[in-house]
C-alpha cells in the first residue's frame, strides 16, 4: 500500500517546482552550466558544490563564494577562473534565481511550522499543482504532531533557552551525525536537557532535509533507484531507527545526492538519508557504489507524540 | 430563600435521620390556585431506595408533605415515569402498587410512610406558600389554574400548565410554537422563574386543556445521531450533538473554554463520482478514490464506517482553519460543493469543442452524463491538523418521531369543518374558483417548503406560496387615481415638450414609469389580508415573518453572507397557513368576520 509522509510530500513538491515555467527554465539553466564554462571552471565549481552540504538552494552562491575566498591564496588558475565565473552571465542569473528561490522556500517552510493554512507563497513560481503539493506538505508536516510535543513535554519558551542556543552553535549540519549526538551528551546536564536538545535535532533535521530534499528533487540530484539495480540491500532497525546498507549498479548520480530514493514495484517510495558513499571499481563494468544510512520512517504520523527516541542509535 | 428551579440543591448530600445519604433526583414545583409547593424526590446511595420530602424553599428546610397531596404527588410521579418525557428513564419497582397503597393510606401523624422503596415524610399538618403564578407566552399573559415543574439537575425535564373554563376570545393569541415562560411571585416581592417549550396540547373536555412542557433534552431524544470521535475540545463536542439537532451557533454559549483556530482536514465522500486517475485536483479541492485516500489519511481509516446502503468510490478532501470540526466541515463542504458545480457544469457540454467549444481540443461525450449528477454525502471525516481531535458523523440527524398518527381527533377536525371538506371536493373536480385555485396553488407551495430540508429553498417555496396568497385581494388605491391621471398626463407632456425624447425613447419611458404604477406592493397586500381576516398577528410577529421576504429577496438579488434563522421560516410558515384557512373560509360566504 502506497503511503505518504513528510518526506515524500517535500520530494513530491520538489517535482513539481520543476514542471512550473519558471522552476523548469532554472532546471535547463543549472543543466546547461557545465557546457557553458571551461572544464578547469567547471572543474572547480562543482567541486565547490559539492561540499556545501544542505545549503539547498543557496550551495550556488555559496560555492561561488568559496572559490573567492580562496582564489587570492591558491595562486594563477583560480584566479583565472574566479575571473571566467565572475564573467559568466548564466551562473549570475543562476545564482541570483536559486538565492531568491532558497528564502522564498525558507519563509514558506517558516510559515507552515507556526500553523495557518499555507496560502499563496510561492509568488513567481505559482501553480495550483504546487498549492496542493505545498498543502500536502503542510498537513504531514503537522501530522507528526511536533507542536504538541513541543509545547507539551519541552515547554515553548525553553527553544529560546542558553542551552540550546550553545548547541546550535556548535552542531553540524548533518542531521543525527555522531558528532551531534556526542554533543548532546556533552552539555546536558539531566535528562531533560537531553530530550530539549534532542528534540531540537531531530526537528532541525528535519526542517533541513525538507528543503534539501526539495531542492535536490527540484533539480533531479535524488539518487533515485528501481529494485533492478540494487545489487545488495541490507536493513537492520536499531532503537526504531533503519540503518541501511547497499550496494547498487547505478553511480552516475551517487557523488551529487544527499538522499536515496527506492522505488519499488508497487510504486511505494522509501526515502534515506545518505551518510557515506563509495564507489568501487571506477571504470570497469563492475563499478558499483555502495551506500550507507538512515532511512525516514515510512508512517511519520504522529512520531513526536508517540515518543520518538533517537537516543542511542548509530555506531 | 433557595430558589427551586436552580440546580443547588442537586449538588448537596443530604443527611435525613434513619436513612443513608441521599440525593436529590427529582424536584417537583407545584402550584393550585394561589398556593405554590415544592417537593424532592432523593434516592440513597448505594441502594435501591427513594423517599418524597416536602421542601420549603423560602425557609430553605424540609418539611413533611400534607397528607391530602401524597396521592396526587405519587400518582404524578407514576405518569412521568410512565411517559415518553422521562428521557433519565427514572425507575421506582411496583409504582402501581405504591399509588394503590397511598390512595388508601390514613395519615394521622407526622412520621415516614413506606411502601416498597419508596419512603414517604407525611403529615396532616399544613404547610402553604402563598404564590401567584402567570404564564407568559407570545406576548400575552395569563392565569393558569394548576401547574407542575418537573427538574433534574440538567435543568427543566417536564412540566403541565392546567387550564379550565376556557374562553375562545381569551387564548387566540398564543401561538404553540413559541416559548414558555412560567413566573410565580411570592409575597413580599420574590419572583422565580422557569423557561420551557411546549411539546404536547391535550384537551381534557370542552372548555379545559393542558400544556405539556419539556425542553431540548427531549429533542435530542427523538434523534438518532451517528457520531465517532475522538479527543474533540468543547466546542466541537457540543456543536457537533447541539447544531445537527437544529440549534443555531449564537444558541449555544459555552462558558469557560477559549476556542482557538487551528487548521482541519476535511474529507467527505462523494455519490455517483469515480476517479480513475490517481487524484484529480481542483483549485485546493482534492479527488481521490478510496484506496488513495486510505494511503494518504491514516486516521481516516480508522475511524471510517461504511454506509451499508450506499457505497462511495471517491472522496473529496480541503484544508480549512476554524475553531471546532463542526464549522470546519462547514467550510470544508462548501469548498467541495463548489469544486463539484464546476465539475458537473463542464460535463453539460454537449458541443463538438470541449467546454461549450471555448476549448480547442475535441470533447468526448456520452449521452448519459446529462444524468450522472455527483453530490456530496451527508457523511464526513474532520481531523484537527495539530491536535488530536477527530470526528466520524453523519450531518443528518435521523429524527425518530417523523410519522403522522391520524384519529379519531382528526376524523372529529374533519367532520367540524364542512366548509373545507366542500372546497376540497370542488378543487378535485376542478369546479374551483379563480381565486380557490390561487389558495391551493398556495397550499402546494407552502407543502414544499414544509418538506424541504435546505433552509434556503423553503425560503424560495414560501415566498411563492405567499405570492399564491394574496393574489386577487383588494386594496385601497395606491396612489389616488386623480393623482395617478395628473401624473400621466405630465409625463406626456414633458415627454412631448423635450426633442431628445425621441418615439422609441419615449414609449420606452412611458412603459418603466406607469409599470405597475398603482399596484400595491407584496407588504400592502399582506397587511391588508391580516386586517380583512382579523388573525391577531403582532407587529413583532410580523416583523420576523417580513423577514422571509428579505432572506428571499438577498437570495435572489445575488447579497452573499445571508443568515437565515429558521424559525422565522417556521413562523412565516405557520401564519401562511393560517392565512390561506381563514381566505378560504372567508370565500365561502363570511361566516366569520
Amino acid at each position: 500500500m502506497r503511503k505518504i509522509n513528510t518526506l515524500i510530500a517535500a520530494y513530491k513538491l520538489g517535482i513539481e517546482i520543476r514542471e512550473t515555467p519558471m522552476g523548469l527554465q532554472l532546471y535547463k539553466k543549472v543543466k546547461e552550466l557545465k557546457g557553458e564554462l571551461s572544464r578547469e571552471a567547471w572543474s572547480l565549481y562543482s567541486s565547490a558544490l559539492k561540499t556545501s552540504h544542505f545549503l539547498h538552494y543557496q550551495c550556488f552562491e555559496v560555492a561561488f563564494n568559496v572559490i573567492k575566498q580562496n582564489a587570492s591564496q591558491e595562486g594563477p588558475i583560480s584566479k583565472k577562473v574566479l575571473d571566467e565565473l565572475e564573467n559568466c552571465n548564466e551562473l549570475k542569473d543562476i545564482i541570483y534565481y536559486n538565492s531568491e528561490l532558497a528564502k522564498y522556500i525558507e519563509e514558506f517552510l517558516l510559515k507552515i511550522l507556526s500553523g495557518p493554512v499555507p496560502d499563496k507563497i510561492f509568488k513567481e513560481f505559482h501553480t495550483l499543482k504546487l498549492h496542493r503539493a505545498s498543502l500536502e506538505l503542510f498537513y504531514n508536516f503537522h501530522n507528526t504532531k511536533f507542536l504538541y510535543f513541543l509545547h507539551k513535554h519541552i515547554g515553548a519558551e525553553k527553544v529560546g533557552s542558553d542551552i540550546v542556543k550553545k548547541y546550535s552553535e556548535f552542531k553540524e549540519s548533518v542531521p543525527l551525525s555522531v558528532n551531534n549526538r556526542k554533543l548532546i551528551k556533552r552539555l546536558s546536564e539531566n535528562k531533560f536537557d537531553e530530550d530539549i536538545l534532542y528534540f531540537m535535532e531531530v526537528f532541525d533535521s528535519l526542517k533541513n532535509l525538507i528543503l534539501q530534499l526539495v531542492f535536490e528533487a527540484h533539480y533531479n540530484i535524488v539518487l533515485e533507484v528501481e529494485p533492478k539495480y540494487i545489487v545488495r540491500y541490507r536493513e537492520k532497525k536499531i532503537n526504531q531507527i533503519r540503518v541501511f546498507k547497499s550496494v547498487i549498479n547505478k553511480v552516475e548520480q551517487l557523488m551529487n545526492s544527499s538522499f536515496i530514493c527506492l522505488n519499488n514495484q508497487e510504486n511505494n517510495i522509501d526515502i534515506g538519508l545518505i551518510y557515506t558513499k563509495i564507489i568501487r571499481n571506477i571504470g570497469t563494468e563492475d563499478c558499483r557504489g555502495v551506500v550507507t544510512g538512515i532511512m525516514y520512517p515510512s508512517k511519520d504520523h504522529s512520531i513526536f507524540s508517540k515518543g520518538f527516541n533517537d537516543k542511542e542509535a548509530l555506531t | 430563600m433557595i430558589n427551586p428551579f436552580e440546580r443547588e440543591m442537586f449538588g448537596a448530600n443530604f443527611n435525613i435521620e434513619g436513612f443513608r445519604e441521599s440525593k436529590v433526583l427529582l424536584s417537583m414545583t407545584v402550584s393550585k390556585g394561589t398556593v405554590l409547593k415544592q417537593y424532592l424526590l432523593l434516592k440513597t446511595f448505594n441502594k435501591e431506595e427513594y423517599i418524597v420530602l416536602g421542601f420549603d424553599f423560602v425557609k430553605g428546610k424540609i418539611i413533611p408533605i400534607e397528607k391530602r397531596d401524597c396521592q396526587y404527588i405519587v400518582n404524578t410521579l407514576k405518569e412521568f415515569m410512565m411517559s415518553k418525557y422521562n428521557v433519565e428513564k427514572i425507575h421506582i419497582n411496583d409504582i402501581e402498587g405504591i399509588v394503590n397503597y397511598f390512595s388508601k393510606l390514613e395519615i394521622r401523624k407526622n412520621d415516614f410512610y413506606r411502601y416498597s422503596d419508596l419512603i414517604v415524610l407525611a403529615s396532616p399538618q399544613r404547610n402553604i406558600i402563598s404564590s401567584n403564578c402567570v404564564i407568559y407566552s407570545s406576548g400575552v399573559s395569563y392565569i393558569p389554574d394548576e401547574s407542575l415543574i418537573i427538574h433534574n439537575k440538567q435543568g427543566f425535564l417536564y412540566g403541565e400548565v392546567l387550564f379550565t373554563s376556557v374562553k375562545k376570545e381569551k387564548f387566540r393569541e398564543i401561538h404553540l410554537t413559541e416559548d414558555l415562560i412560567l413566573k410565580y411571585s411570592i409575597e413580599p416581592d420574590i419572583v422565580i422563574e422557569s423557561g420551557s417549550t411546549i411539546y404536547e396540547l391535550r384537551p381534557l373536555g370542552p372548555n379545559s386543556f393542558k400544556f405539556i412542557l419539556s425542553n431540548f433534552v427531549y429533542e435530542l431524544s427523538n434523534m438518532n445521531i451517528q457520531h465517532t470521535s475522538n479527543s474533540l475540545n468543547p466546542h466541537s463536542a457540543f456543536f457537533e450533538v447541539l447544531r445537527k439537532s437544529g440549534m443555531g451557533k449564537k444558541q449555544i454559549n459555552i462558558e469557560g473554554y477559549e476556542a482557538n483556530k487551528a487548521p482541519y482536514l476535511v474529507i467527505i465522500p462523494i455519490e455517483n463520482l469515480k476517479v480513475e486517475t490517481e487524484e484529480l485536483g481542483i483549485a485546493d479541492i482534492t479527488f481521490l478514490s478510496e484506496e488513495e485516500c486510505f494511503n494518504r489519511f491514516e486516521g481516516f481509516q480508522e475511524l471510517y464506517k461504511k454506509d451499508l446502503e450506499k457505497s462511495y468510490t471517491s472522496f473529496a478532501y480541503a484544508i480549512v482553519e476554524s475553531d471546532n470540526t463542526y464549522d470546519a466541515y462547514l467550510m470544508g463542504w462548501e469548498k467541495i460543493e463548489y469544486a463539484l458545480n464546476i465539475i458537473i457544469h463542464s460535463t453539460r457540454n454537449e458541443r463538438i469543442f470541449n467546454f461549450y467549444n471555448l476549448a480547442k481540443n475535441i470533447n468526448s461525450w456520452e449521452k448519459s452524463r446529462l444524468h450522472q449528477l455527483p453530490k456530496q454525502s451527508t457523511l464526513y471525516y474532520v481531523e484537527n491538523i495539530i491536535g488530536f481531535e477527530r470526528v466520524f458523523s453523519n450531518s443528518e440527524s435521523v429524527r425518530t418521531d417523523t410519522s403522522l398518527t391520524v384519529g379519531s381527533f382528526f376524523k372529529e377536525t374533519i367532520e367540524e369543518l364542512q366548509w373545507y371538506e366542500n372546497i376540497l371536493y370542488k378543487k378535485t373536480k376542478g369546479n374551483e374558483s379563480k381565486v380557490e385555485k390561487q389558495l391551493f396553488n398556495a397550499l402546494k407551495w407552502l407543502n414544499r417548503s414544509w418538506h424541504s430540508k435546505n433552509v434556503e429553498d423553503k425560503v424560495i417555496y414560501t415566498s411563492i406560496a405567499l405570492e399564491f396568497l394574496v393574489d386577487e385581494v383588494k386594496t385601497e388605491p395606491y396612489i389616488p387615481p386623480e393623482i395617478k391621471s395628473e401624473f400621466k398626463g405630465l409625463l406626456k407632456k414633458l415627454l412631448k415638450e423635450n426633442t431628445i425624447f425621441n418615439d422609441e425613447v419615449a414609449t420606452k419611458i412611458r412603459e418603466k414609469s406607469l409599470q405597475g404604477l398603482g399596484d400595491p406592493p407584496l407588504k400592502i397586500k399582506v397587511k391588508t389580508l391580516i386586517k380583512d381576516i382579523g388573525i391577531p398577528v403582532t407587529d413583532e410577529e410580523f416583523n420576523r415573518f417580513w423577514n422571509v421576504r428579505s432572506y428571499r429577496n438577498d437570495m435572489v438579488h445575488g447579497r452573499s453572507e445571508l443568515q437565515i434563522d429558521e424559525e422565522n421560516v417556521t413562523l412565516a410558515n405557520i401564519l401562511i397557513g393560517e392565512l390561506i384557512a381563514y381566505r378560504l373560509k372567508h370565500i365561502k360566504g363570511g361566516e366569520e368576520n
